[in-house]
């Protein structure tokens, strides 16, 4: 939804422009999305929490997707990365906590911390990715992704191993993001609203980070990529040197998402480098449609609540995977560019307009 | 004036079902409504938890999918004939009792989801369940945070209830309890069998997490505590959903040791007890103690080779009870096999819940916690109390030699020894050890 705001500009491009002339501007729709953010802080709590996690699979599936949809690399072990932000975060605050309170006095120190935690897990995060990177965009296809998936579970094994006492065995570690005194009021960091605030803030820059990389020459290489690493290479390209570019990238902004959740789960948990959490970022790349710049948003979206949903029937949550995995079974046979395909053919269907292919919103 | 009063009588007695089924239409209405409104980012008008006066809500969390989902459907079964039990006979203090569960995948973000989930939208009034040990340490700060009683009845660690700052890992507060015995009461009987067996040296294989970790440092911390004269030779950490044991079953044949305890659970324990049996082990190893290993005999149809020994945290047969034959013959007849102790810690998590509810009548979260705090219970389990300082349940380490029953046609524990494992026996078995008893 965050994403909507940049992400389904382009998916809904010729929507808009069909719709200029009833009035309806790309403003006017931003502006309305953005009220409807601001509005999602005052729904009921558990709906924020919802969302707030939502937005942090949205921007963990759109990273994964800069290097899936846009370079062509299917990547099945970017848990790897969630975990380096989610365990960065959670050894910062655990460790370094009580000295950042030290240093710059117990008031601010919590913020300060979380500040500095997100900073160095996203740090440590991409000095993981230089090596690992640079491994694996040796290879291609199923092999870069059975590379991937090897590293995705050398990371969790390494987790559970416990190396030095650091990453706390399976149990993983608790996070506890404490409270600012501002003005003599208690504000807990970990408050429901105000780390919604904090994630849409965080998500909807990195979103836009994106947006721009994938619209920027940088990003048009990766297509040419994508679409055929030979011609790519024959036009000049150092094709692995650029692959290896977007991995680091890609690997960045999923240790932003996974620092995140660090902090709304409070918990790092080892299952954040498994490879079924890798899975989650394909899954809602592929319900959502891999080829459009919003399509990990609204596959994500897709995932979290048709779970949720699942969840709120108990005749349904007792066998929630049989209905899940015919829902998934759905996407793939009717919608085979995602469920953004699916909608753009929807409207076009409906409205007769044009479907728009420029930018990231392309298909094949 | 009669008239009249009869009149608004009969119009309150009119409006009642009116009300109520049009908060029922509504609840639908506003589920149908969450679910598009979610599309369009408009979720902020939706309403909240439903506040119905008339039922008591509790949450039940487990693993219902996945690897480990035996253990989910093994406590559904137990929750479910608690419930019906306890609505046929006029539920909780005249209210009816509704449980609704939830699937924690065995992953702490989807359990503190669901748990939220439970709290905030359904409205219930207390929690219980969870599988998983590594899960519960997660929960176990965010019960408190939202201020939540939570039962535990099955993840066994000692830090869940080891109160926080006693030990780096302790994570214990006010909200959470466990009904069940933990992993320190089960090794504190396993050495005490160890010290009846004529075995010097040790060895383990477990599972490769802190279960398998915490099983070994308890069992070694107790023998030395109780001086056992026992040597610790060889440990081996196959990881969850192994196929292949042999590696590791060699490496303990190889050390050669007198017992082995072993903590393998699930689909793990049935594949490990056979490609043991294969490789001679039973005859090459003279005792193998396999902790918690009923729980997963029974719903497995009976992989534990009869004669070695094995724990359970509940036995049907002790103690020789009403209370626990009547249990017994009622899960007998409902689902054809014996209960496991999975069954029995769910449905007793559902009578405690009763009994702290009508003792305070209230469903108010804090005074359940208040009773709950060194409340004394009687379950098929036996006479029990939740010891104050930490909310673990003062139940016995239960061990006995596996036997099969013609009678029941399954394994039982026969003979059983059972070791009473409070507070003060853990304490002196394990003086001199960091470890918390959690008890």
């Amino acid at each position: 939804m965050s994403g909507d705001e940049d992400g389904t500009r382009t998916g809904l491009a010729a929507f808009g422009s069909a719709a200029v002339t009833d009035g309806w501007t790309r403003e006017r729709i931003s502006l309305l999305v953005a009220i409807g953010l601001v509005a999602m802080a005052f729904a009921p709590s558990f709906q924020v929490y919802l969302f707030t996690e939502f937005l942090i699979i949205a921007l963990f599936a759109l990273g994964f997707n800069l290097l899936y949809g846009y370079t062509g690399l299917l990547s099945f072990g970017h848990g790897l990365f969630f975990a380096g932000g989610s365990y960065g975060v959670a050894i910062v605050l655990r460790d370094l906590g009580p000295v950042i309170a030290d240093v710059v006095g117990s008031g601010i120190a919590p913020v300060v911390t979380f500040a500095l935690a997100m900073v160095i897990a996203v740090m440590i995060v991409v000095v993981v990715a230089i090596p690992v990177g640079w491994l694996s965009v040796r290879l291609e296809e199923i092999y870069f992704a059975l590379i991937t998936l090897a590293f995705g579970m050398l990371g969790f094994s390494f987790i559970l191993q416990n190396p030095g006492g650091i990453t706390n065995g399976t149990d993983g570690i608790l996070v506890l993001l404490g409270s600012v005194e501002i003005g003599g009021m208690d504000v807990r960091l970990g408050d429901r609203q105000l780390y919604y605030f904090l994630t849409l803030g965080i998500v909807a820059s990195a979103t836009y980070t994106i947006w721009r990389i994938v619209n920027s020459p940088f990003g048009a290489v990766c297509k040419a990529i994508r679409e055929s690493p030979d011609r790519a290479a024959a036009l000049g390209i150092d094709v692995t040197h650029h692959r290896w570019m977007t991995f680091i990238l890609s690997a960045l902004f999923v240790g932003i998402a996974g620092a995140l959740m660090a902090g709304l789960a409070s918990v790092a948990s080892p299952y954040h480098a498994h490879w079924t959490n890798s899975a989650t970022a394909v899954v809602a790349t592929v319900i959502g449609g891999a080829t459009f710049f919003a399509g990990p948003i609204v596959g994500a979206f897709i995932y979290l609540y048709v779970r949720w949903g699942i969840s709120r029937f108990p005749a349904l949550e007792a066998h929630w995977e049989l209905f899940f995995g015919a829902l998934l079974i759905a996407v793939v046979l009717y919608f085979k560019i995602g469920a953004v395909g699916g909608l753009l053919l929807l409207r076009e269907r409906l409205f007769g307009a044009e479907t728009s292919t420029d930018g990231g919103g392309e298909t094949e | 004036m009669e008239k009249d009063q009869r009149k608004i009588e009969n119009k309150n007695n009119q409006r009642s079902p009116i009300r109520a089924s049009s908060e029922r239409n509504s609840r639908v209405g506003r589920r149908r409504f969450l679910q598009s409104a979610g599309v369009v980012g408009a979720v902020a008008l939706a309403g909240c938890a439903d506040d119905d006066e008339d039922v008591v809500r509790l949450g039940a969390t487990y693993i219902f999918s996945g690897f480990a989902s035996l253990y989910g459907d093994e406590a559904e079964r137990g929750f479910e004939m608690a419930e019906e039990e306890i609505n046929e006979n006029g539920g909780i203090n005249g209210q009816e009792l509704e449980i609704i569960q939830r699937d924690t995948e065995g992953d702490a973000d989807s359990a503190i989801r669901q748990m939220n989930s439970l709290v905030e939208e359904d409205g219930v009034h207390g929690l219980f369940g969870l599988d998983s040990s590594g899960v519960a340490q997660a929960i176990a700060p965010q019960a408190e945070d939202i201020g939540m009683p939570y039962m535990v009845t099955h993840a066994a660690t000692p830090f869940l209830t080891s109160p926080v700052g006693e030990h780096d890992n302790s994570v214990g507060n006010d909200y959470v309890f466990r009904n069940c015995n933990s992993l320190a009461q089960d090794m504190f009987g396993a050495a005490r069998v160890a010290e009846e067996l004529d075995a010097d040296e040790w060895a383990t294989i477990g599972p490769d997490y802190a279960f398998g970790y915490e099983t070994w440092d308890y069992f070694r911390d107790f023998c030395e505590g109780l001086g056992v004269d026992a040597e610790f030779t060889e440990e081996q950490y196959p990881a969850l959903e192994t196929s292949d044991f042999s590696p590791y079953i060699s490496a303990i044949l190889g050390a050669e040791p007198d017992g082995v305890i072993t903590p393998l659970w699930g689909a793990d324990l049935t594949t490990f007890v056979s490609q043991a049996d294969d490789a001679g082990w039973f005859d090459a190893i003279d005792y193998t103690l396999f902790s918690v290993g009923m729980g997963t005999d029974l719903p497995a149809g009976g992989p534990l080779p009869g004669g070695q020994h094995a724990s359970t945290r509940y036995s049907p047969f002790t103690p020789e009870t009403d209370e626990n034959e009547t249990f017994r013959e009622a899960y007998y007849d409902e689902y054809d096999t014996l209960p496991t102790y999975n069954a029995e810690g769910a449905y007793r998590a559902v009578y405690m819940y009763k009994e702290a509810i009508e003792s305070t009548g209230s469903t108010d979260a804090d005074d359940l916690v208040d009773a709950f705090n060194g409340m004394e219970h009687s379950g098929p389990v036996g006479d029990y109390r939740l010891e104050e300082r930490t909310n673990q349940a003062v139940v016995p380490a239960i061990w006995g030699v596996v036997s099969y029953d013609d009678g029941w046609e399954s394994n039982v524990l026969d003979p059983v020894e059972v070791y009473e494992a409070g507070p003060e026996e853990l304490e002196s078995a394990l003086e001199g050890s960091d470890l918390p008893t959690g008890v």
